[in-house]
């Protein structure tokens, strides 16, 4: 076969095939309209699932706002360690994807249970980094990063704590001071 | 334009016969990519995908549907220890990147690393980013087409001749590969961050992503505003530019170096290089390679 030219037939499919791909591709990068019967988008997000199309490939857009920071103080007795990152333990790839976990934190304000228990599951992580540890406090802060124009006049990167809670070895309770 | 030119320009496009190296290096280069990926993953797959990893498996699931790590709790009720099944799976994953990218037995394991990267997509929104994405999206047309005819131990010696289905892949990678920049720089252009420069003052100064001190660009406001401008034209008129002789290749060099920059400005490597070379593969190597035998046209190059 290498090397025939394909008949008709052969290109019809070929063509009808991936069209039908990229046009659903394209749906894919958008979501679909309100108001579809249920089985359309249910089959729109098995497809996306499948093909990998789903979402907006637009990424930092339509603009970048601030950036949510999740840094650790630790207790061993009297001794604190202050501002650990899980980041600084891990290579840069796999601190990356823990970025988006740190994201998800900040999507979480609807729901105070859920947003407890995603940091309990960090601060679970940051425990079994420090052994010894007593008491493990999450903190949680938006950087925010001022416009070009603001930035000329002056003003400086702006942290602001938006979240902290502490969790005691040994304790199922937690405490948000 | 006649009906027969048309159908001669349309016919030339998909079906003319080409070179099948494009497709193949791009095979070989994103099974190193993902190979390198696995590599510096595998150490912390635990914390990533584990019961008790960054976010346990309860949560993960809540959030995002089952996923991986709850199969193999699955698994694991059957007696066999969760930590042992994730390795399984990575093990299976492992294995379909090392054939794909050999191109052994090609066509299965690029049917299998698309069922694990499936899963890997599934287990959770937080362990994958962008790159996982695009190896997603690429994979998906793989299966259906022919990439070993050339840079592969299964054919062992020179590629395979010219084929149609050579240049009809091809073609369906660039477009789907270019619809995603139309996508990247309509959504871009809705905000007014890439209009100012802001939003490439802020990647650059996010602390996520902040590899060298970007603050004197406050003292140049035009130059990220010319990064941001320049963003946008050249991702959202990439799909028609990547078909004009000559213009597309340069095109395709300055994406190439935008994704460099992004790989050496914001450590986004495994990102940038892959985006780097899915360009290369299907916009700058088919220009070298894609000489293909026309009637009265031996020279004629292939965008």
């Amino acid at each position: 076969m290498t090397g025939t030219p394909p008949g008709l037939r052969t290109k019809c499919w070929s063509l009808g095939g991936a069209f039908l791909l990229i046009a659903f591709s394209l749906t894919g990068f958008r979501q679909l309209p309100e108001g579809l019967p249920p089985f359309v988008h249910k089959t729109h997000e098995v497809l996306n699932a499948l093909t990998g199309a789903g979402g907006s490939f637009g990424f930092f857009s339509p603009d970048i706002g601030p950036q949510l920071v999740v840094k650790f103080d630790v207790r061993k007795g009297e001794t604190w360690h202050r501002g650990i990152s899980l980041e600084e333990f891990l290579p840069h790839e796999v601190a990356i994807r823990l970025g988006n976990m740190n994201r998800f934190l900040g999507q979480t304000y609807q729901d105070e249970r859920l947003r407890r228990s995603v940091a309990a599951s960090l601060a679970t992580r940051v425990f079994a980094r420090f052994p010894a540890a007593d008491e493990v406090t999450l903190i949680a802060s938006a950087h925010q990063i001022p416009m070009l124009a603001e930035y000329a006049d002056g003003r400086r990167f702006q942290v602001d704590e938006v979240y902290r809670v502490r969790f005691k070895r040994g304790s199922r309770e937690s405490e948000e001071p | 334009m006649t009906w027969s030119r048309v159908s001669e320009w349309w016919n030339r496009f998909f079906f003319a016969p080409g070179d099948p190296r494009p497709l193949a290096l791009l095979r070989v280069g994103l099974g190193a990519m993902m190979a390198l990926e696995w590599i510096l993953i595998a150490p912390n797959l635990q914390e990533l995908f584990g019961p008790h990893g960054f976010l346990e498996i309860r949560l993960m699931d809540a959030v995002s549907g089952p996923s991986t790590a709850s199969f193999a709790a699955e698994i694991a009720a059957l007696g066999l220890p969760y930590g042992l099944a994730l390795w399984i799976f990575y093990g299976i994953r492992c294995y379909a990147i090392l054939g794909f990218t050999l191109g052994v037995g090609t066509r299965f394991h690029t049917v299998l690393l698309w069922i694990t990267q499936v899963l890997v997509m599934r287990s959770g929104v937080f362990a994958v980013y962008g790159v996982d994405r695009y190896f997603h999206l690429l994979l998906f047309p793989m299966m259906f087409l022919r990439t070993d005819g050339a840079l592969s131990l299964h054919r062992r010696g020179p590629a395979e001749k010219p084929d149609w289905r050579s240049t009809f892949g091809l073609r369906w990678l660039q477009i789907l590969i270019l619809l995603t920049y139309l996508d990247a720089g309509l959504s871009k252009a809705a905000g007014p961050g890439w209009w100012d420069g802001n939003a490439i003052w802020r990647c650059l100064n996010m602390p996520e992503f902040r590899v060298w001190d970007f603050t004197w660009m406050a003292q140049v406001p035009w130059l990220p505003k010319l990064i941001g401008w320049s963003t946008l034209f050249f991702e959202t008129f990439y799909p028609i530019a990547a078909f004009i002789p000559f213009v597309g290749g340069l095109w395709a060099l300055v994406i190439i170096g935008m994704h460099l920059g992004i790989a050496l400005f914001m450590g986004l490597g495994i990102f940038g290089v892959t985006m780097a070379l899915i360009n290369f593969t299907l916009f700058v190597f088919p220009r070298f390679t894609g000489r293909r035998a026309r009637p009265g046209r031996p020279g004629a190059r292939a965008p």
